[in-house]
């Protein structure tokens, strides 16, 4: 026998086993779109395109912009929204990335280090950025710089139940509405199995924070988390206390989402909720009832808007900024925004294109998010943002329980999150 | 094969005994096994310790900060030390549970005669179904106007909230951990109780020992091998625990059911800490090691095995 | 023992016995019904999920949260099936689980059945010290490598890859341990023979030991592929893209930023565990006895 033949074998086997192994490596990288041209990565964007909404919404832009030129396209890749502010850091780190990303107001901070300031390219293209949302330009604008294009401007407002209103005999509430109102209508109408508020266990999609700024409160002061400013604390205590002790609404579990307390609201279960505009085509014609929005109620009646809408922005990897400048502009026309907004829903971050949203909306409806738009101020947040939803979330059980005060709650966050 | 479990590494069969020793061969057939052990195995474990040491983000530079992740876990995030309470609080009651009925199952199934084996498996499916599948539905059963609430209901209770009450989540989901894993060791312990042979429990019925008696003193030292390994690795498994909070419960209410796996995913993929993950990384393998060690050391007392 | 009980006629005693034996069978045969009729209820009540997550899958998302204990809503969506198939890429989720999970189990055999060879056949210096570090292994969990793994194939360029999926984690000791006890258990004699007759030791693993070995590689194969098959964390972290995604990983994908699809992702979710059925009842013999051999456990 020979030990010798037999180890050179082997030897020929494990590098075969080898040569395999890379040629499956090269066809699972090659999947992704990293080898061929810039001009590739220039045209392909990072989102969250799991959901058949999301994959409508993108499309929308892409049919929108084709009228204008016919050989746009854009190639999307992502993960789903809840994963997206995790993966797009995972993304942009790794070879092949999209140039194109999608980013929140919200999320601005959070995502400094992954977009590049715009400001120089905005004016060598000539783009009037004075067009767009003033609050969504602001939220967007980190250190001074832009760091991506708006396609909405969207300010969280009440839905309300009409025909539970009529009912339960409460007047509809219209572009101003007080909190101590919004209190006795919720006990007017919380009877016979059904709840005056549907409650989300998340802080942004929640009814404290849309609460605190109707007031003027905010989360972040000077870049910096202030989550336990007297004004926040004691508006999220109020909206804990409507559902711990006035036991107007169901106490949400963390895992709800939105879409257990929006099912409580569609299927007429709660009387109201607080939600933002891109929920309006659903839960209009969804509802058992008929649906109508108003501004978030406040101490004074007079709302500020909690703005919140997502952008375009561009990859610190990208190597073709200028080609992924001239695509993102191209989906960012008054024209493209208003098309996806009626298509979509969407409320769009340029004036003269809200009536495109607006459509066959009733009056009252569009007179509340226009309102709301004019002095509504950006969610502003920090680097550390994920962190506070993610531990809001996970907490906010105990509030809505009457375990915990928002005072509790806040304060651990703010101290686990610096 | 009942001799297994025992994880003897010492084998009692005589080798031939080679004069030069397979040195070269050895070292082919071991090339690919051997290689990925140090990389991908011994490699990663010791690059975390490495890791644990720096201010690591998913995307920027990494920055040195010597001990200061430990130094922050251990006294400066009051959070670690409840992850790891409700983590081991999770592995004593799930083992515990989920050995005592899966013992029960077992010899009530073995007293089954024929219908055994398609109940054995039965029990079996949640353990090969996707967890992720299995969390999902249990989700949905548990949400506060759930099937299980609404069937509550029908006789005149009112349901707790499950997911929701501080006191109900860890319950709730050891419940639903118990149902997913307990299909493997009811197997284990039904093939443990199969090689116990008849005449040897119908002599201690002819010696007058009642049921009990003969579950306690034959059945109970002759599964003891069974057991031991249904209870180390049953142990090991539940210090895993991550889909089941990730998807159920979110770590909350409160930090109530977070657990270690959890507070270390989003430590490194959520909230940017790389860093501070592997740090917890390596607070759950000493964790293990130690758990482990202190099993093996109670085996010769605990086990019997002498058949 | 009074002898009185010794003088008792032997036909008394027999009578005796036989008297009480009938009454310990009709007690037994009524406890066996009982038994049996118990068992089909834990049996139904343990199988429940299932069937609700069928259930499930038939109703409109926006009921789904309302039916409390209805099987049925307010209609059948059939639908749900046909959304799920299109609202994320599903066949293609589906052939990266199979791909992966088959890929993955025979990369994990192969490599086994060459480390176990030369554990339980080859003389080398340190061997028994080697594999019980080795064995080590067996009690590391999985989830205190995943950060540097990510780095290490975030540095590869491996990200969002099934490579990624499957080659760190086939390199376990459980299926080298598992075949090498079964190898210590056979005789050596026929490999002598065979090495007697001229043949190289990879003819002997190839056309002697092979065929005896069948058992516990069926064995390692079927659970590393349930191990692939089921795998969450680690797809979670190392994938991007729903297009590289595996089915667990592709069940999480189902919300949006408007929400979640729960009549579809119910459908998913059916498919899902479909396969894994189909493992039970097709494999149940290997599955068993791979439990039953001290197989990989506690999940």
């Amino acid at each position: 026998m020979s030990n010798n033949r037999v180890t050179g074998k082997l030897l020929t086997a494990a590098a075969v086993a080898a040569l395999a192994a890379g040629a499956l490596t090269a066809c699972g990288s090659s999947s992704t779109g990293s080898s061929s041209g810039e001009s590739k990565e220039a045209s392909s964007m990072y989102t969250w395109i799991t959901n058949e909404n999301d994959r409508a919404q993108w499309q929308a832009f892409v049919d929108a912009a084709k009228k204008k030129d016919p050989a746009f396209n854009l190639t999307l890749e992502g993960p789903s929204f809840n994963d997206y502010w995790t993966k797009v850091k995972t993304r942009l780190s790794s070879s092949g990335a999209p140039c194109i990303i999608t980013t929140q107001a919200a999320r601005a901070q959070e995502l400094k280090d992954l977009t590049v300031p715009l400001d120089d390219m905005v004016k060598s293209n000539n783009m009037d950025v004075s067009m767009y949302n003033k609050a969504m330009i602001d939220g967007l604008t980190v250190d001074g710089s832009l760091r991506g294009i708006p396609y909405d401007a969207e300010p969280v407002v009440l839905y309300y139940n009409k025909d539970l209103l009529a009912a339960a005999g409460v007047q509809e509430p219209t572009t101003n509405y007080t909190t101590s109102k919004f209190a006795a209508d919720l006990k007017a109408l919380t009877k016979d199995g059904v709840m005056g508020l549907a409650v989300p266990p998340g802080f942004g999609s929640g009814p404290g924070l849309p609460m605190a700024f109707a007031n003027g409160n905010e989360p972040v002061k000077d870049g910096k988390l202030d989550l336990t400013n007297q004004g926040l604390v004691k508006d999220q205590q109020f909206a804990f206390d409507l559902v711990a002790k006035e036991k107007l609404g169901n106490a949400p579990q963390a895992s709800d989402g939105t879409d257990v307390p929006e099912q409580q609201f569609m299927s007429g279960k709660a009387a109201m909720i607080i939600d933002g505009p891109w929920m309006y085509d659903t839960l209009t014609t969804k509802t058992q009832g008929k649906v109508g929005i108003a501004v978030i109620p406040s101490t004074s009646g007079e709302s500020v808007g909690m703005i919140q809408g997502s952008a375009f922005a561009i990859g610190a990897s990208c190597k073709d900024k200028e080609a992924a400048f001239k695509n993102i502009m191209k989906i960012t026309t008054p024209e493209v925004i208003g098309a996806v907004g009626a298509a979509r829903g969407t409320v769009p971050s340029v004036e003269s294109a809200v009536k495109d949203w607006a459509g066959t909306k009733p009056a009252a409806d569009v007179a509340v998010v226009q309102a709301l738009l004019k002095s509504g101020r950006p969610l502003v947040t920090t680097p550390s943002w994920n962190q506070v939803e993610t531990n809001f979330t996970q907490y906010s059980g105990e509030g809505f329980r009457g375990t915990k005060t928002a005072q509790e709650l806040l304060s651990t966050i703010m101290n686990s999150a610096k | 094969m009942t001799a297994l479990p025992t994880l003897a590494v010492k084998d009692g069969v005589k080798r031939p005994a080679a004069s030069s020793g397979h040195g070269r061969l050895a070292v082919a057939y071991l090339a690919p096994g051997m290689l990925g052990f140090l990389i991908f195995i011994v490699l990663p474990l010791v690059a975390s310790l490495v890791i644990s040491m720096f201010d690591w983000p998913l995307f920027g530079t990494p920055k040195f900060v010597g001990l200061d992740n430990y130094i922050r876990m251990l006294t400066g995030d009051p959070v670690f030390w409840t992850v790891l309470g409700n983590t081991l609080f999770f592995a004593v009651c799930y083992t515990v549970f989920n050995l005592v009925a899966a013992l029960g199952v077992a010899v009530w199934l073995h007293s089954l005669g024929s219908w055994g084996p398609f109940f054995r498996v039965l029990f079996f499916i949640p353990v090969v179904t996707p967890m992720v599948a299995n969390a999902l539905v249990w989700r949905l059963m548990l949400t506060d106007d759930g099937v299980i609430n609404s069937f509550l209901a029908t006789l005149g209770i009112h349901g707790p909230s499950w997911l929701s009450d501080s006191g109900l989540a860890m319950g709730s989901l050891i419940a639903m951990s118990v149902w997913q894993g307990i299909g493997y060791n009811i197997i284990v312990l039904g093939a443990g109780l199969n090689a116990i042979s008849p005449n040897l429990l119908e002599a201690a019925r002819i010696d007058g020992a009642g049921a009990w008696q003969r579950f306690f003193r034959v059945v109970l030292p002759m599964l003891s091998p069974s057991l031991f390994f249904c209870t180390v690795m049953t142990i090991i498994g539940s210090f895993k625990v991550f889909t089941q909070p990730y998807l159920l419960t979110l770590g909350g209410p409160g930090d109530s059911t977070n657990t270690i796996v959890l507070y270390l995913y989003r430590n490194g993929f959520s909230f940017d800490k790389l860093g501070y993950a592997s740090a917890l990384a390596w607070a759950l393998f000493v964790i293990v090691m130690l758990i482990t060690a202190l099993q093996f050391s109670q085996q010769k007392r605990l086990v019997n095995y002498d058949n | 023992m009074t002898t009185e009980t010794l003088a008792q006629p032997d036909a008394d005693k027999r009578l005796a016995h036989r008297r009480r034996t009938r009454s310990v069978r009709t007690r037994r045969r009524t406890g066996r019904y009982i038994s049996r009729i118990g068992v089909i209820l834990v049996g139904l009540a343990f199988f429940f999920p299932f069937i609700w997550m069928f259930a499930t899958s038939l109703k409109p998302t926006s009921e789904i949260f309302s039916t409390g204990s209805s099987f049925l809503a307010s209609r059948v969506e059939w639908s749900n099936y046909v959304t799920a198939w299109t609202a994320i890429p599903f066949g293609r989720v589906i052939i990266n689980s199979f791909l992966v999970a088959v890929l993955g189990a025979v990369l994990t055999t192969v490599v086994s059945l060459l480390s176990a060879y030369a554990f339980a056949r080859l003389q080398f210096k340190h061997r028994d010290k080697l594999f019980l570090v080795f064995l080590g292994t067996l009690v590391l969990p999985q989830e205190v490598l995943v950060i540097p793994l990510y780095i290490m194939m975030n540095k590869l360029d491996l990200v969002n890859s099934l490579p990624a999926l499957i080659v760190p984690f086939a390199f376990g000791a459980f299926g080298a341990f598992l075949i090498r006890q079964f190898l210590l258990s056979l005789p050596v004699e026929f490999e002598e023979a065979a090495r007697i007759d001229g043949a190289g030791s990879m003819r002997i693993l190839w056309s002697v030991i092979l065929p005896l070995v069948r058992a516990p590689l069926a064995v390692v194969a079927v659970f590393s592929f349930i191990d692939y098959w089921s795998s969450f964390l680690w797809p979670l972290i190392v994938i991007n893209d729903v297009s590289q995604a595996t089915i667990p990983l592709g069940l999480s994908m189902f919300s949006g930023e408007r929400g979640t699809d729960w009549g579809p992702l119910m459908a998913a979710a059916t498919v899902a565990v479909i396969p894994s059925l189909l493992v039970v009842i097709l494999l149940q013999h290997q599955l068993v006895k791979g439990v039953s051999m001290g197989g990989f456990g506690g999940r």
